[in-house]
């Protein structure tokens, strides 16, 4: 049992190559979240793994036996997509048996596991609703219990919360890492949004322009984004040229938001600035301070205090020496 | 591997029907036609006097009836897309029942307004006229301008018009400077659509124009059927081709330029009449009533009338068999019915594959490259190969299989399947063009996740696209049926065995000759092949729901 194991695939459309020499490891039970801007490649890959596309180069390997050409439904491979994709001529416990009408269970299996799955997404006695009576939320969970239904040994996520607002998003992210754990289910997560895959996975493989540019845990990943992109892209605001006047390291480095705190002038180590912005953000503010080493995004979330700060006041910072991080 | 195999019959299966049963009947009348061109026989023919006169004919009654349609049908649309009237729906749906209409039936219809109302001879004469043409053209397609222009003009942004207005333009001057070119594409579409029958009509010139007049079309008839001039008929076919290809080409770039140009903004909802809009609506109605529901009201009339009263022995007669027919009337229409039922299957089953051949190739594992490119000169191939039939006449079709297919191992002239294999031809494209519009709406991702649920490729047809398209198969099938019901240009060509005799042929026969009684036959055979194609119209309408129907 070692899982996924995606080593050196390339995919190419004429000239281009969305896919450059990608390697990739999924254990059993873990969710990987594949992580990058739209047109990185991170769909096409999860094509190939699926077996909706072939590499041009490279293997795609199942508990170290290479699938070859395998076709997609001989891999036992779920896969649930970002538009759904429920068949619209059946209903929803038609939709959710499709995998096991394939696998040929019996029609009483069918009936219990379908029941199962529908009580697994919160939407027991849905069965016979028709795909179209179903909301945006209901219809990603039928997909999911779809999906999940014939056991797969690995489900493939392809933006799956990409239709939905934001409220519902993160709801259902929670929801869809509970269910996956439960079942301990083997997965990767195809998004574009930060907060969805540290939410669902257990660890994040960053793309850019078609390779894997990082992959670790959310909390690694955060705290040692190593390269610019990977911080500018997980939401770092201080990327610094040179830490050193700020206590870092020399060269350039990232600033965690979370080790800057407001201080008193008395304050030993404290930098004196003047505050530039301020963004308001709900259970926080982002507040801009102008030092004279350079512009510090600091967070604030102490409510009346800070929302009393106006540009052109002036303010003292104080920086924990943990919070900075190299790049390379 | 099965799917392979599969796939394989999938293609080859219309692609060899179009071959066998199109392309090379109607490919030995090109050939036909171009060694036979420079013949004295033929050069006598083309350049004799009274063919001048033919073409001139044909080209003459087209255009007048065209421009009469158009004339008659737009104010029509302007009431179906600009107010809201009780009945609208039933009416749109009513209104394509003359369309669908056979055209012997059309003829009977008028031949029995005329004979009703005294004007086969007195003062006023229509029958035999040109002006018997033109009224039978119009009355077919009033529906087809009504409904593609109230369509267009219904989703046309009224901002423009509002505009106008506010910009000091009366009603009047807004209609003819900002609406009416704004409709152009539409009327244009419409106007092309109604040429090309006109163009290409038969029947109803044959019937109604009597001996005295002719098209290219019925010319090409007469030399085949009557004469058994082939060479000149096959020159006068290739002659007739050309023009139609041509005519063809132009219709669909101006299709083209309405689909581009309906782009919908902003429109806005219809409302009721009012004051002297009313007259309008009365007008367009009493009109509408008029040219469509007379006809039909007095065949029924016709078919009812004994001579002394009003009973059914016209329709009792019809089991009796007939001097002139070979077989009862009752057992023409069975014939009729068997065959509509036969090549509505046909063309279902040889529509379908073809339009499951001709999906775009999504990469299940496809390696772009040769593969692409061969698959799509395939369904290139196929998608010419049969919606070139909506272009070439019936007539041509017909004289197609009348000179080709008579050698072994092709010798299928006499059988008696030429006849519904003829109209599944005809039927097919109506298959095609509603079938492969659903299978493409199918987005690749449903086929997708199928596999991932371990769907095989044969799964997948069976289970996704098969039901997927069902209804607009049903549909199309429904429309082969109706057409093979009335079809009447490619059946007139076929040698039939005398058994054989489809229903339309035994009306062509019995209005032909003089006698109350055969011709109360003729108009009750007819009554009755109406309600049937008229039901079939009436289901496509409802089954297509909110989709285009049947025009």
């Amino acid at each position: 049992m070692t899982g996924l194991r995606v080593d050196g695939v390339t995919v190419q459309f004429g000239a281009t190559t969305a896919v450059d020499d990608v390697s990739l490891q999924v254990n059993p039970g873990e969710i990987v979240a594949l992580l990058g801007p739209s047109g990185c490649g991170k769909s096409t890959l999860l094509r190939v793994i699926a077996g909706l596309a072939m590499p041009a180069n490279g293997s795609v390997l199942w508990n170290g036996v290479d699938l070859g050409s395998q076709p997609p439904e001989a891999r036992g491979f779920g896969l649930m997509f970002q538009d759904h994709a429920l068949f619209p001529h059946r209903n929803v416990a038609d939709n959710v048996g499709f995998g096991l009408k394939m696998q040929r269970k019996g029609t009483a299996d069918r009936q219990r596991r379908v029941d199962e799955m529908l009580e697994l997404v919160d939407l027991a006695g849905y069965g016979p609703r028709t795909v179209d009576s179903l909301s945006g939320g209901e219809a990603q969970r039928v997909a999911l219990a779809r999906a999940l239904a014939p056991s797969p040994q690995l489900l493939m996520l392809d933006e799956p919360l990409g239709s939905l607002d934001r409220s519902l998003r993160d709801r259902l992210a929670i929801d869809i890492r509970d269910v996956l754990k439960r079942l301990g289910q083997s997965a990767v997560h195809v998004t574009h949004d930060q907060d969805e895959a540290f939410t669902v996975a257990d660890s994040v493989a960053i793309m850019r322009a078609g390779s894997v540019v990082r992959h670790g845990t959310p909390h690694d990943l955060w705290n040692d984004p190593a390269t610019a992109f990977v911080a500018d892209f997980l939401g770092h605001p201080n990327i610094l040229d040179d830490a050193q006047g700020f206590g870092g390291p020399s060269g350039s480095a990232v600033l965690r938001i979370d080790a800057i705190t407001f201080c008193d002038a008395t304050t030993p180590g404290a930098i004196a600035g003047t505050v530039a912005a301020m963004w308001f953000r709900g259970d926080h503010f982002r507040v801009q301070v102008e030092t004279t080493m350079g512009p510090l995004v600091a967070l604030s979330s102490e409510g009346g205090s800070s929302a009393s700060l106006t540009p052109g006041d002036q303010v003292h910072l104080r920086i924990r020496p943990d919070g900075f991080s190299p790049l390379r | 591997m099965p799917f392979r195999l599969l796939r394989g019959a999938v293609f080859a299966l219309p692609a060899l029907f179009g071959v066998v049963f199109f392309a090379y009947p109607v490919g030995s009348i090109i050939a036909r036609g171009l060694s036979s061109a420079s013949g004295d026989r033929v050069q006598q023919v083309l350049s004799g006097s009274s063919f001048g006169g033919i073409v001139w004919f044909s080209v003459w009654q087209a255009v007048a009836s065209t421009l009469l349609t158009v004339i008659v049908a737009l104010p029509a649309a302007y009431v179906l897309a600009r107010f809201d009237i009780a009945g609208q729906r039933v009416a749109r749906a009513l209104l394509v029942v003359p369309f669908v209409l056979p055209t012997v039936v059309v003829a009977g219809a008028f031949e029995a307004v005329f004979t009703r109302f005294g004007l086969d001879d007195g003062a006023l004469v229509l029958r035999h006229t040109p002006y018997a043409v033109l009224l039978a053209h119009v009355f077919f397609n009033y529906a087809v301008v009504v409904r593609i222009v109230s369509t267009f003009w219904d989703q046309l942004d009224q901002r423009p018009e509002e505009a106008a207005r506010v910009l000091g333009a009366t009603a009047a001057q807004t209609m003819l400077q900002v609406t009416l070119p704004r409709l152009r594409p539409a009327i244009s579409s419409a106007a092309s659509i109604v040429f090309l029958f006109s163009f290409t009509s038969f029947g109803v010139i044959l019937l109604l124009g009597g001996p005295r007049l002719a098209t290219v079309e019925t010319e090409i008839w007469r030399y085949a059927v009557s004469r058994t001039e082939f060479d000149v008929a096959a020159a006068l076919a290739l002659l007739q081709l050309v023009a139609v290809v041509l005519l063809v080409i132009v219709t669909t770039r101006t299709e083209k330029n309405r689909a581009i140009d309906s782009s919908t903004v902003a429109r806005l909802s219809s409302t009721r009449p009012q004051g002297r809009q009313w007259v309008l609506v009365a007008v367009v109605t009493g009109s509408a009533i008029a040219l469509l529901g007379v006809p039909i009201l007095t065949l029924i009339e016709r078919s009812l009338s004994t001579g002394d009263g009003y009973g059914l022995s016209n329709y009792s007669a019809l089991a009796d068999p007939v001097n002139l027919l070979p077989v009862s009337p009752t057992k023409a229409l069975t014939n009729s019915l068997v065959y509509a039922a036969i090549a509505a299957g046909i063309s279902m089953v040889v529509g379908g594959m073809a339009a499951l051949s001709m999906q775009r190739p999504t990469g299940t594992g496809a390696k772009p490259g040769t593969n692409r490119i061969t698959s799509l000169a395939k369904t290139g191939l196929l998608d010419i190969g049969l919606t070139l039939p909506l272009g070439t006449s019936a007539v041509t079709l017909g004289l197609g299989i009348l000179i080709s297919l008579d050698e072994s191992p092709l010798d299928f002239r006499t059988r008696w399947w030429i006849v519904p294999v003829a109209h599944a031809i005809i039927g097919i494209p109506f298959v095609l063009r509603g079938v492969v519009p659903a299978i493409r709406g199918i987005g690749p991702h449903l086929r997708e996740a199928a596999a991932t649920l371990g769907a095989s490729p044969t799964t997948i047809i069976r289970e996704i696209d098969l039901p997927l398209v069902t209804r607009a198969l049903l549909v199309g099938a429904a429309f082969a049926f109706a057409v093979s019901l009335g079809e009447f240009g490619a059946t007139s060509f076929v040698p039939r065995r005398p058994e054989t005799t489809t229903a339309p042929i035994a009306i062509f026969r019995l209005l032909g000759q003089p006698g109350d009684i055969l011709r109360g036959q003729a108009m009750a055979l007819s009554v009755i092949l109406m309600v049937i194609t008229a039901l079939s119209a009436l289901i496509i309408e409802r089954a297509s729901g909110t989709d285009r129907g049947l025009l």
